[in-house]
């Protein structure tokens, strides 16, 4: 295995380019209301990307109260960000799941296999100087 | 180390997302988000398999343990599969890490554990 197989598990193995900065889907699950905010806040990561939905909470009732989450009417925001902006966005939503009021939620990240299109790329990881040459 | 957690996603009819809680509960999994959808097939398709695609669906999201996914998926598959009145299409997708779960849960256990103690 190459060394750089070894830090892309994913890459092609018969070579192939290999994005600089992996992406990732986050998905944001919070409070009904707080959607917009946490939309907002994710953006100053880097998240071009960002689509907002309505959903409905199914927690137990017991769980639900321990959680203050009784509204079970929730925003669900799915984000593309790049891999190495995630531990900087999971210490800032924690802290606002933790400090905002009505504002806890959970969050998660999968990882995604592929991007076709420089563009499209260059968008979901916000790498402004992938363009520049072609202006 | 940071437990592993998985995604499960279940489409299924509208209407039929308490079916898909039922039997996730009963495979070990806490809580799930439903969303709401608009679903689509070839029509071509739908007389080849003998299916009807509602256009009308839910999403259920269930964010659970990597140990218990199996057990939720079949549980899942059972009651709530394509064979079913809810033609549940099931598939899980690997969380690289999640937040706002595990550290309640692990408060919820020192909490009643401290309970007991007491």
């Amino acid at each position: 295995m190459t060394e750089r197989q070894k830090q892309h598990p994913t890459a092609p193995a018969g070579g192939g380019s290999v994005a600089p900065n992996r992406l990732v889907l986050l998905v944001t699950v919070v409070q009904k209301g707080k959607g917009t905010f946490f939309a907002d806040y994710l953006k100053t990561f880097d998240a071009n990307l960002q689509i907002c939905l309505v959903g409905t909470g199914t927690a137990q009732a017991d769980l639900v109260e321990f959680l203050g989450l009784k509204d079970n009417k929730r925003s669900v925001i799915f984000s593309v960000v790049r891999e190495d902006r995630v531990d900087s966005i999971f210490a800032a939503l924690q802290e606002r799941f933790e400090t905002v009021n009505r504002g806890t939620g959970i969050a998660f990240t999968i990882p995604l296999s592929s991007v076709i299109g420089k563009l499209s790329y260059a968008f979901l990881s916000n790498e402004r100087r992938m363009i520049k040459g072609d202006e | 180390m940071e437990k592993k957690y998985e995604a499960v996603f279940c489409v299924i009819n509208a209407g039929f997302s308490d079916d898909v809680m039922f039997a996730a509960r009963k495979a070990g999994a806490a809580g799930g988000t439903i969303l709401k959808g608009r679903g689509t097939a070839p029509l071509e398709a739908e007389r080849l398999f003998k299916i009807t695609v509602q256009p009308e669906k839910e999403i259920v999201m269930l964010l659970v343990p990597e140990d218990i996914k199996d057990n939720v998926l079949r549980e899942l598959y059972h009651s709530a599969g394509l064979s079913n009145a809810g033609q549940g299409i099931i598939f899980s997708l690997p969380v690289d890490r999640a937040l706002g779960l595990s550290d309640f849960s692990d408060k919820a256990k020192a909490e009643t554990a401290q309970a007991e103690e007491k």
